[in-house]
């Protein structure tokens, strides 16, 4: 762990640990076939089943070039089929990672809920950034999977993140920020209420600090000028944030595309998992760079060989 | 380049030069640039001395800029120096295998003349050199000898900056 200073550090440690098998829902895109073949070369995975249309997955795997055992093409036809097949490969043990490939959201998600293990499932994104928290690493959630923030979910979300902080990275107690427009509890800003009250619960694994907005959360410089707010655990996060809670989706998603821009131009690097599944799901986008897909899919890989021992560790569990 | 893409090197002052060589290697695949040449130099036996890794690429000037800002941010990458292959700073050198002995004319460059610097002759192979010189100079040198028929083996080569 103490290797990983940066997001692409990610990839170097995951193929140190062993190695990972992942099913891919919608096997035939061809730019996930190369993205799980490069993943390969990196150690980072070294079985791939690819569930989906056989004809479609054929000629992908023809177009890369790349080595696929026949017995792991689950062939299905039809995107419910493809949905099932996926859910059945996961429940049958062996399965790492679930990556989501050329099945839609909305068809693969339902199934994977019946795999759900908590009761909220969240995406926490790893990142840095130069311009943030002074380029160090820094976990945000939730920019694409939770729709609807209650306070519970938001604890929930809390959660998973500091999971991610303490499997993946490290961090014992993990430093949390409930982010929101202001550090004072303001009535028409109902972020801020839960903020507080999020921050005043009892968290025994972890710092939670809140509401603060962005600067204050990640800037000690911010800290110093604005000063110390006077909120729960504020000396110990305001400034130094290790995870940042965004009040919302829609909140939580610009910082994530805006971050996805940075990447582009070279100034960030990011890579996200979806917790609450019995295994790691990557939802990545279309949009995403070839580095944060690939580093998405080694942060999925770290989190399940030092949880589960990985899936043929599981295996020799069960046998055992 | 008419497709607007120029020469580059880069040389990146490392640390854990094979993971460094990873991570970079990573970064340029991720950008689905090819790396032209790659060196590295040093070695971890010798504690407290970090490696370099220099290499070569073809890519547009926004390209370069995206790759230095990602290089530079690799955790393994202490510094970058990066230079358009044509830099008068870059100097490259060469050892060829010729089929005759070379003159002061064959190793003639535009502005200057290359260092030439027998290294070996036998019978069977011909003659050894040492070249070096900017790397585009000696590019046109070795062209030309190449043209004529004169060099049999470019045996290695490398820029440094």
């Amino acid at each position: 762990m103490d290797d990983i200073h940066s997001v692409t550090d990610l990839v170097e440690a995951a193929g140190g640990l062993a190695a990972s098998t992942v099913v891919v829902a919608g096997g035939d895109r061809v730019e996930d076939l190369r993205l799980v073949e490069s993943a390969r070369d990196h150690g980072i995975i070294d079985r791939i089943i690819l569930a989906g249309d056989r004809e479609g997955i054929e000629r992908a795997i023809e177009e890369v070039g790349i080595e696929i055992d026949p017995k792991d093409i689950l062939a299905a036809e039809g995107p419910e089929a493809v949905a099932d097949a996926t859910l059945e490969a996961v429940r049958g043990g062996g399965i790492d990672i679930v990556l989501k490939g050329s099945l839609s959201t909305p068809i693969l998600n339902p199934r994977m809920l019946k795999l759900a293990v908590r009761p909220t499932m969240s995406l926490v994104t790893v990142f840095d950034a130069a311009p943030i928290a002074g380029g160090r690493i820094v976990l945000m959630t939730d920019a694409g999977f939770t729709t609807v923030c209650t306070m519970e979910r938001m604890a929930d979300m809390v959660t998973n993140a500091a999971d991610v902080a303490r499997v993946v990275l490290g961090m014992r107690r993990p430093r949390v920020a409930i982010l929101s427009a202001n550090e004072k509890l303001i009535k028409s800003l109902p972020s801020t209420k839960m903020g507080l009250e999020l921050a005043q619960r009892d968290w025994p694994d972890a710092a939670v600090c809140g509401p603060l907005s962005l600067d204050l959360a990640t800037d000690p410089e911010s800290v110093e000028v604005k000063g110390l707010p006077e909120l729960p655990n504020a000396a110990e996060v305001a400034g130094w944030a290790d995870i940042l809670v965004c009040p919302n989706l829609e909140s939580a998603n610009v910082l994530y595309k805006m971050l996805t821009a940075m990447n582009k131009y070279g100034q960030a690097s990011l890579a996200s998992i979806t917790m609450g599944f019995s295994v790691p799901y990557s939802i990545i986008s279309r949009a995403d760079t070839m580095e944060t897909r690939m580093v998405s899919i080694a942060l999925c890989s770290i989190y399940a060989q030092r949880t589960h021992g990985g899936a043929g560790q599981a295996e020799q569990n069960r046998r055992a | 380049m008419a497709d607007g893409k120029q020469h580059w090197v880069f040389r990146a002052h490392v640390v854990d030069r094979a993971g460094a060589l990873t991570s970079i290697a990573s970064a340029f695949s991720n950008e689905r640039i090819s790396i032209d040449t790659v060196v590295g130099h040093g070695s971890e036996e010798h504690a407290g001395v970090d490696g370099s890794v220099v290499l070569t690429f073809f890519g547009s000037e926004q390209e370069k800029d995206v790759m230095v800002r990602k290089v530079r941010r690799l955790s393994k990458v202490r510094a970058l120096e990066e230079r358009p292959y044509e830099s008068q700073s870059l100097r490259k050198a060469a050892i060829v295998r010729t089929v005759r002995k070379l003159k002061p004319r064959d190793v003639a460059g535009e502005e200057s003349f290359l260092t030439c610097e027998a290294v070996g002759h036998d019978a069977a192979k011909g003659w050894t050199y040492l070249l070096a010189g900017s790397p585009s100079e000696l590019d046109q040198v070795l062209q030309r000898l190449a043209a004529e028929k004169a060099v049999t083996d470019l045996v290695y080569s490398v820029v440094g900056l």
